[in-house]
């Protein structure tokens, strides 16, 4: 397992650095210009010479190499003297730094983690903690009413699109009724229960959209796999041997059933990570999400390529982390 | 209450005016929240990407002299403005002095000297540093300090319009202590200096999260001990117009939403929850049609949408882009998409009211059946019967390109609608932003190289002197190959007699003359049919009723008085 584990590791590391390449020559394709969003009123010489400033006439594997060595070299390094205290090189080493902010992307991405990380990621967890029961009971009472009103659900989840759902929540719970705000606030730290709960104020309407939206797909791959599985010999065998409906069903249906669903749920995550583009939007969350999309906008590269390779790194992680889940739950699968 | 208000009489009248008063103690009106949708990214105007970040910053860092909300000049940093009558500008035009106000401190407790405002100049001018606001250093040769609050700005030539330098929001001083290490190509990698400049605002930055929420408190040091009102103000950013404007208006979150170009309808509709007022003021901005006076043919190759190309098949012709105008309703025009935020013109030279010229106003009223006139007179007729007028095989088809933006879209369809009316057809073609406004050499489609028969987009000019506004359209601002594509003439216009008015215009110091010659420039550009305006813009924002203080400014920046901006009790 280890020796696998290892092997696929160092396997990945020409694959991302093959996609930093990729994706550095497809930004650089694409006509993009940071100095596009200046006022009318500054003249093209100052636009020269602010791109000169920026490095963005130097030839592309230039600017390919040094954002390698400030990303791969630098930004390690200066981590490392933040957590222990020493320190590495020269302190003033050049960091990745963004070209909108000209602040580096690293704090840049720290800044934006806690608020991507608490809705997001609450609302994948809510979701999956929704979906595999409704899909469970769905599948074992197939074409019940229970089964009826989740698939309806989930349709919904799926097929309404969250700028308007997220509009309509507005309309409703921070417009007319005034519950929660439409704002979310970003400086609040929690220190009490008033700040405990006005977090979760703000929280509800994103997560309650997002945790649909993750609930639905989670709970049709769940149904559709208990369904398979419901109609397996073993289930017979155990149901033969005496053992009861609970058992059957928790035990050993829906412990076959999870393996694909473990799959799915583990390749989901680094789109957690990513971000929920338009939610966070509608929320003005500003987690990376709305980082990539305003980088995007105003053309500043260095963002959009940190952020990008690092959903590759999280995508080739998470890969390999279901490969090794399913070895664990599947005895029969075996890598060495 | 202060004990002192016993002894006021109780007319009612001098209650109201002194309850104002009681209420102007430092820091008494709690907390301010804004919300700037496009979010701050930078604190730093001299490398700020536009108003979203410069205005930000106008809250710490200040100029020599501000414009008000009618566009008049009013002294801050300084104690006057210089002019020829007080001594502060030269008899020969050559300099300016600005005497600094004493007692002046930084926000860390350091004075403020004139030694503050050299360093900024020369920050600004070193060509390394990456400072976009190095055309308003045009012509100056010397920033020196003549003694701790003078500072003396001397030209290489006449200057009769020597306020750009140090003069609006987007070149406030910067403190010379804190930017000393960021001189020339360090400036761009300063990132704490210009996420959290140092100044002598009434407030100072506690917290800056790029792209998200600015928070501030109050400078200690300012100089009016009774000011700011609000002890705490937090800028927040993300989301879109609507987001913004539904938090101050419809759910009263925020007390004040900036920049809120929006459908008419839908901003009237927020406004009738009753939480709030829309507010505008107009500048300079005016939206335009660019007309291609050269030929875009894809067969020219290099010679495309260049002189060298030739001229136009019909734009060049003032009698079509005469019709095209008259074709167009800009009351409707501005009533579907811009509300509030619009007023219909026929100048491309809008304001400042004195410069408005208003000899080319036949264009307000639509009128079909004279653009249908013109057309014939110019011989252009539909000869094959497909709606389309056309002469000499050519057919008045034409590309019109604008950016990505709903209410361009808008205005796109109406146009096209109004042009069939009189047989003209035209193609629509929306870019995005970042590509039609980018400089990219290689993408065919920037609003520069213009290959295209018409765009639209607005354009402007800060502060109050629209001399380097009508230098765009000099022969020598052509956007060329040669030159890069670079250059704001993108009718291709190019006139001796206009160019020989703009260098008497130059030179020219007597302000009813200035105005003149301004004008003239502008209807020599409207009569050649180079510019079709469509609507003066004004700014839109919003704010709680709640709010009091705000003085709506389209010259300077929104925020530039929030030092009196209290809360209604």
């Amino acid at each position: 397992m280890l020796t696998y584990c290892l092997r696929r590791l160092a396997f990945s590391v020409p694959v991302l650095i093959f996609i930093s390449f990729a994706i550095f020559l497809l930004m650089d394709m694409a006509p993009n210009d940071p100095t596009a969003n200046l006022p009318m009123s500054i003249p093209s010489e100052t636009r020269a010479q602010l791109r000169e400033a920026l490095g963005i006439g130097d030839p592309l594997v230039t600017r390919y190499l040094l954002w390698c060595k400030q990303f791969f070299i630098h930004e390690p390094l200066n981590w490392l003297s933040d957590l222990t205290g020493l320190s590495f090189g020269d302190p003033d080493r050049l960091r990745v730094l963004s070209w909108a902010s000209r602040a580096p992307v690293v704090e840049l991405i720290a800044d934006r983690l806690p608020q991507t990380l608490w809705v997001v990621s609450l609302s994948y967890v809510i979701g999956i903690l929704i979906a595999l029961p409704v899909g469970i009971y769905s599948a074992y009472r197939q074409h019940g009413w229970f089964d009826h009103l989740g698939s309806f659900i989930s349709m919904i989840g799926y097929s309404v699109p969250s700028f308007f759902l997220g509009v309509v929540m507005i309309v409703i719970f921070a417009v007319k009724l005034n519950w929660f705000p439409s704002v979310y606030d970003t400086t609040l730290t929690v220190t009490g229960w008033d700040s405990l709960l006005a977090q979760l104020r703000q929280m509800v309407m994103p997560v309650t959209i997002l945790a649909l939206y993750n609930a639905a797909q989670i709970s049709r791959y769940m149904r559709a796999s208990m369904l398979e599985n419901l109609h397996h010999d073993y289930v017979r065998t155990a149901r033969a041997k005496g053992a009861s409906e609970r058992r059957v069903v928790l035990a050993h249906v829906a412990r076959n059933s999870l393996l694909p669903v473990v799959t799915v749920i583990a390749l989901g995550i680094p789109q957690v990570l990513a971000g929920a583009i338009i939610t966070e939007q509608i929320f003005k969350i500003n987690g990376i999400g709305a980082l990539l999309i305003s980088s995007i906008q105003s053309g500043d590269l260095p963002v959009v390529q940190t952020l990008t390779f690092l959903f590759a790194v999280l995508i080739v992680l998470f890969n390999l982390l279901a490969d090794i889940a399913y070895g664990l739950l599947d005895p029969r699968i075996s890598y060495d | 209450m202060p004990p002192v208000f016993k002894h006021i009489p109780l007319a009612a009248l001098s209650v109201s005016a002194f309850t104002t008063a009681a209420y102007a103690e430092r820091g008494a009106q709690g907390d301010l929240n804004l919300i700037y949708w496009q979010a701050p990214t930078l604190l730093n105007p001299y490398l700020a990407s536009g108003p979203k970040d410069s205005e930000p910053a106008s809250l710490v860092l200040e100029p020599l002299a501000r414009h008000d909300e009618t566009g008049k000049m009013v002294p801050w940093l300084a104690q006057a403005i210089p002019t020829l009558d007080n001594g502060g500008i030269a008899a020969d035009l050559q300099s300016i002095t600005w005497v600094l106000k004493p007692g002046i401190m930084w926000s860390d407790g350091s004075e403020f000297t004139a030694d503050d405002v050299v360093f900024t100049a020369n920050y600004c001018m070193d060509a390394e540093s990456g400072c976009q606001m190095t055309a308003k250093f045009t012509d100056v040769e010397k920033v020196e300090a003549l003694d701790p609050h003078t500072v003396k700005i001397s030209f290489s030539k006449p200057k009769p319009y020597p306020y750009a330098p140090f003069v609006g929001l987007e070149i406030p001083v910067l403190q010379a202590a804190q930017f000393a290490d960021c001189m020339g190509p360090n400036a761009l990698n300063c990132s704490a200096q210009n996420l959290a400049p140092i100044g002598t605002g009434p407030y100072q930055i506690t917290d800056f999260k790029p792209g998200d929420v600015v928070t501030y408190d109050i400078n200690p040091h300012y100089r009016d001990g009774d000011k700011p009102g609000f002890a705490k103000v937090t800028i927040k950013g993300g989301g879109d117009a609507s987001g913004a404007a539904r938090a101050v208006l419809e759910t009263g979150e925020f007390d004040y939403a900036w920049n809120l170009q929006l459908d008419p309808q839908v901003l009237a509709q927020m406004k009738s929850a009753g939480k709030g007022q829309v507010v505008s003021s107009f500048g300079t901005a005016v939206e335009r049609l660019q007309v291609n006076l050269t030929n875009s043919a894809a067969d020219l190759g290099d010679a495309r949408s260049t002189r060298d190309g030739g001229a136009h098949p019909f734009l060049a012709d003032p009698r079509v882009t005469k019709a095209l105008s008259l074709a167009i309703d800009r009351s409707t025009l501005i009533d579907i998409a811009y509300g509030d935020a619009g007023r219909p013109t026929c100048d491309v030279l809008a304001a400042p009211a004195i410069y408005a010229s208003g000899a080319n106003d036949a264009c307000l009223t639509q009128d079909l059946n004279a653009a249908r006139a013109l057309l014939d007179e110019a011989g252009w007729t539909d000869t094959d019967g497909d709606g389309i007028r056309d002469k000499d095989g050519v057919s008045m088809t034409m590309l019109y390109q604008t950016s990505v933006n709903p209410v361009r879209q808008t205005t796109q369809d109406l146009l096209k609608a109004w042009w069939a009316e009189i047989g003209v057809a035209a193609e629509l073609r929306a870019i995005a932003p970042s590509v039609f406004f980018g400089g990219d050499q290689s993408s065919p489609d920037t609003y520069q190289k213009f290959y295209a028969d018409l765009e639209m987009f607005t354009n402007f000019f800060p502060g109050n002197d629209p001399e380097p506004y009508l230098n765009n359209w000099a022969c020598t601002a052509i956007p060329t190959p040669e030159n890069g594509w670079s250059g704001m003439n993108v009718p291709r216009y190019c006139d001796p007699d206009y160019d020989a008015m703009l260098a008497k215009l130059g030179n020219t110091v007597d302000i009813e003359e200035r105005i003149a010659i301004s004008k003239q420039l502008n209807d020599m550009l409207m009569q050649a049919g180079a510019l079709i305006p469509l609507v003066h813009r004004g700014e839109v924002s919003a704010h709680a009723n709640s709010l009091e203080g705000v003085r709506m400014n389209v010259w300077d920046s929104e925020l530039w008085n929030i030092a009196d901006w209290t809360r209604a009790k």
